[in-house]
């Protein structure tokens, strides 16, 4: 076995550790804020070494098959390793801002949510899939509620996101069961090949039922999305904006891995599914988000719809599509953590509502402006990343419905262009707040040295993804052939 | 060919101008950036001027300055700027417009920085729309210029300023969305797949989309574009959304992104899907002479000053739209001449509203009356503006007008004579219109005492509404250079719609 491949996820680990023993040797009451520091210096390094090594050749196994090395894995360790970097730096100053008591244990729980999710990503067995799941699940609960004492809703929310996701692991846990049984094997290779024959069986399709509603919450897709509103809600901002794209991003390579690898001949079953919960989620999250007043709440709702939008790519299952979902992906990140990033700065001292944007443009017109390219990104509107992604991803919809003749998605994908439209209201109404209203309050928001790092990071990010993508296409394309 | 980019200068002058602004100067310097903006919009209009001198007219028919390179290859996506004659003068139209707009804007006080910034950003989209060749650039350039206008009416308008700037984006960018979908449906349709809009024309003539697939997707394009061409029923954005705007945005808006919509539907719509222009024209003219009527009536219905001409508006894109449905070379050319003559008419009428309405604060007629005693230019002015708007000979818009209704009048078919007859019913409500507007608000005497202090315009005033009136007047009495560059870039059209089998 070669242990190599697993590197990375040791790096991670180290990291881990690394934080845990710092903690420890601190002395009690004294600041922890360096450790923000530690964890965003850590997944740099990381992170620059996996940028600057190749892709791995073919894809290589480890632990008898548990464990997958392939360039997929790698694209989204990179996702998830940018995601955490831009976490780390948002923390610093924001668990200050918020009086968390428990800082060691949240970079520690940080780290090890970011390892569990680099394996989900690697898992190449029903079995070690869940084992990554469940590692990331209980981190993502803890970390939910670690304004526990300072905030009420912060451990109502923690219970909520505990008890849906244990329903939502249960299905999953079940639908693998039924898998096993049928076919006799756990690894996703080899039910890849035991798909190819396999009956459609009543087992069968309650079995695929079970794990696209499993996925689908952890992608928050209507009807599986009720937790999102209150966890986003009440979770410190930083771990908002982690779980809002990293979590999303596990969420898709696990329906990459599942749905669309290992039962890609069993399409025509799923896909019906997906697309129901995707014109749902199409109406149901733009609708709702309307009436929001939360901005957290709003970005539960925005992000509740970006995941129906990622699930084109998804159900069309073209090596086009899967691309355009990395590329969104990758796009949605820098996004919501910019918006995530910025609504933190102005609620440290104002109101967590959409009121507290009012007059940020002459109050802040740098914040004001960064605010202003990640929400028309995220309304899919030139020459900002999200415009690309979505249209890739639209793009990646046309050409399997209208080469391949499928209908529905051609429908759906003109549905998701219209109902695209609706959810350009509410950001809208975001921009309305900032330029248009405005603001009893005058006085600049403070943004510090670590929120600034990302902010820059963000959007650098949000326009080089929008007027020059073909740097990223073709990295996306050798890790997608 | 020209090795020095010009049309892309002329698109980043002010768009990275609007960018450098922003990004460096603060916003209590604001003689200097009315300064850089008039510099970049300056500068464009010199660019404009060069390229004219430039332009070969024997080949007005054919890209020239040509600039490309490949964005993303897997995607089709390329950077492709060109000019031939139509999107020539459409770029003459945008440097008019955009210089004489901000010097229209020479007195704004609140948040002059934004302002400008956006203006520029606006404008550079816009001449970056005419000259784009590739479908992909050409959308997302599109999105650009249209997007600004929601903060532009949002923060700077009047009125029910934040309804009209969300009902205007909303329409707007709904029709975008169909737009998004008949280009993607474009590039799947073509083998091989490309954006380009000669290659897809190519495609067209070849007979790769098929006549189902045109029949389907004429509409989606066409009205997308119709969205912003303001074709009725989808124009309801425009009256609040121009009788809200600041002045130089109501000209902007009026006098050049309405013309984008109508250069949409003839170079995207009508050049690439010749077999479903044919099959939809009807309706579509149909549609247009609701337009032309029902906008020259609701002009006549109405007493604020910048609602009448956003009706008139209606009523004029309303004959562009009907030239254009004619599919017959006469009519079209009628309707790119009427886009370039409309749009220097009604933005020399939003710049004078806006003069009228900074000194009296009002605009609406009953409380106006015998302005022209105390600002006699502003009143000539209106005069001959309005002259222009119902069809005086001498003005730009009568050889616009006239090609118009002889194209539909002069084509085989009966149906377009019925149409073209009733649509000539339309000049009665326009004359009514415009005669009522001089003389309630410019004749009679004065009805407000206060009006006698008021002052005619400034110099700086001045400059926009004589640039405007010189180049309508000119183009009035001699349209022939005008023709000939419409008429050469109206040739690739006429052989793609005369390819078919009728």
């Amino acid at each position: 076995m070669n242990l190599q491949l697993i590197l990375p996820e040791f790096a991670v680990l180290g990291l881990g550790l690394l934080v845990f023993f710092l903690d420890l040797l601190a002395p009690e009451g004294a600041s922890r804020r360096y450790l923000g520091w530690v964890c965003a210096a850590g997944f740099a390094v990381i992170l620059a070494v996996l940028l600057a090594s190749p892709f791995p050749q073919g894809p290589s196994t480890a632990f008898g098959g548990l464990f997958i090395a392939d360039s997929l894995a790698r694209v989204f360790e990179v996702l998830f390793l940018s995601a955490a970097l831009l976490a780390s730096l948002a923390s610093v100053d924001a668990l200050e801002a918020r009086g968390v008591a428990w800082a060691g244990e949240y970079y520690f729980l940080l780290v090890m949510v970011t390892l569990a999710m680099m394996c989900l990503a690697s898992a190449g067995d029903l079995l070690s899939l869940y084992v990554a799941l469940e590692l990331n699940s209980l981190g993502f609960y803890a970390l939910v509620s670690i304004l526990k004492g300072r905030s009420l809703v912060s451990s109502e929310a923690g219970i909520k996101y505990l008890i849906l996701g244990a329903i939502a692991s249960a299905l999953l846990l079940y639908g693998f069961s039924i898998l096993y049984g049928l076919s006799g094997t756990l690894s996703l290779q080899g039910l890849a090949a035991w798909s190819q024959g396999a009956a459609h069986s009543p087992a069968l399709l309650l079995a695929l039922a079970l794990v696209t509603a499993g996925l689908a919450f952890k992608v928050s897709l209507v009807p599986f999305h009720m937790w999102a509103p209150d966890v986003y809600q009440a979770a410190p901002t930083p771990i908002t904006a982690f779980l809002s794209v990293a979590s999303k991003a596990a969420g898709l390579a696990l329906l990459m891995r599942v749905l669309d690898t290992s039962f890609h001949s069993l399409a025509g079953v799923w896909d019906k599914l997906l697309m129901v919960m995707m014109a749902l989620t199409f109406v149901w999250a733009n609708v709702v988000a309307l009436k929001q007043r939360d901005l957290k709440r709003l970005m539960a709702y925005s992000s509740v719809a970006q995941a129906g939008y990622l699930m084109i790519g998804i159900v069309a299952g073209t090596p086009l599509g899967l691309q355009a979902v990395l590329f969104y992906a990758l796009v949605y990140l820098f996004t919501n953590m910019a918006a995530f990033q910025v609504i933190q700065l102005v609620s440290v001292k104002g109101s967590p509502e959409l009121s507290g944007l009012k007059g940020l443009a002459r109050r802040s017109p740098g914040l004001a402006l960064i605010m202003l390219c990640a929400v028309l990104s995220l309304g899919g509107i030139p020459p900002f990343g999200g415009f690309f992604g979505k249209y890739f991803l639209f793009a990646a919809g046309v050409q399997e419905g209208l080469l391949s003749g499928r209908v529905w998605l051609l429908a759906l994908v003109a549905f998701a262009v219209v109902m695209s439209i609706v959810s350009l209201f509410y950001y809208l109404v975001i921009i309305k707040q900032m330029y248009i209203e405005p603001s009893a309050d005058e006085a600049p928001v403070a943004a510090p040295a670590a929120a600034r790092i990302a902010l820059g990071l963000c959007t650098l990010m949000i326009l080089v993804t929008g007027v020059y993508p073909s740097p990223i296409l073709d990295w996306l394309k050798q890790a997608l052939p | 060919m020209n090795a020095f980019p010009i049309l892309s200068a002329i698109w980043l002058a002010p768009f990275v101008t609007g960018l450098l602004i922003m990004a460096f100067v603060p916003d209590t310097r604001i003689q200097a950036i009315k300064w850089l903006s008039l510099g970049a919009s300056g500068l464009s209009l010199l660019l404009t001027v060069w390229l004219l001198a430039q332009f070969d007219y024997g080949r007005a028919g054919q890209l020239q300055f040509a600039e490309r390179f490949s964005l993303v290859p897997s995607l089709g996506v390329e950077y492709h700027l060109g000019a031939d004659g139509i999107s020539l003068l459409m770029v003459v139209l945008n440097s008019l417009i955009l210089f004489t707009g901000v010097l229209a804007s020479w007195g704004l006080k609140h948040r002059g920085k934004e302002f400008f910034v956006l203006l520029l950003l606006l404008g550079g989209g816009v001449f970056g729309v005419f000259t784009s060749f590739n479908l992909y650039v050409f959308f997302a350039l599109y999105e650009v210029a249209v997007l600004p206008m929601y903060l532009l009416i949002g923060i700077w308008g009047t009125g029910p300023k934040e309804y009209s700037a969300m009902k205007l984006t909303l329409m707007l960018m709904g029709g975008s969305a169909f737009l998004l979908l008949g280009i993607l449906a474009l590039y799947y349709g073509s083998t091989p797949h490309t954006l380009d809009i000669f290659e897809l024309n190519k495609a067209a003539m070849a007979g790769q989309f098929s006549p189902g697939f045109q029949k389907l997707w004429f509409p989606v394009l066409f009205l997308g574009f119709g969205v912003l061409a303001a074709l009725w029923p989808l124009h309801t954005w425009s009256p609040d959304g121009h009788a809200s705007a600041p002045t130089a945005v109501s000209m902007l808006h009026a006098g050049v992104l309405m013309k984008l919509g109508a250069y949409g539907c003839l170079r995207v719509a009508i050049f690439l899907l010749p077999a479903g222009a044919h099959f939809w024209a009807p309706l579509i003219a149909v549609l247009a002479l609701v337009n032309i009527v029902y906008g020259s009536i609701g002009a006549a219905a109405q007493t604020d000053l910048k609602y009448v001409t956003a009706y008139s508006s209606v009523s004029h894109m309303g004959l562009v739209l009907l030239g254009l449905a004619t599919l017959d070379t006469l009519g079209m050319n009628g309707a790119v001449l009427q886009m370039f003559a409309h749009g220097i008419m009604t933005g020399t009428f939003f710049a004078l509203i806006g003069m009228t309405y900074g000194r009296t604060h009002t605009r609406l007629m009953p409380k106006l009356g015998g302005l022209a005693q105390v600002m006699p230019f502003i009143a000539a002015a209106y005069v001959i503006a309005g002259m222009a708007g119902l069809g005086l000979p001498g003005l730009s818009s009568f050889p616009a007008e006239l090609l118009v209704f002889l194209g539909a009048y002069f084509t085989q078919d009966l149906f377009f004579k019925v149409v073209a007859v009733i649509a000539l019913t339309s000049i009665v409500f326009t004359a009514l219109y415009v005669l009522r507007v001089l003389q309630k608000t410019f004749y009679g005497p004065i009805t407000e005492p206060h009006y006698k202090e008021l002052g005619d315009a400034t110099l700086v005033e001045r400059i926009p509404v004589v640039i405007l009136i010189t180049v309508m007047v000119l183009v009035g009495v001699y349209p022939f250079p005008v023709l000939r560059l419409i008429d050469g870039g109206l040739i690739a059209v006429a052989q793609t719609l005369g390819s078919l089998p009728r």
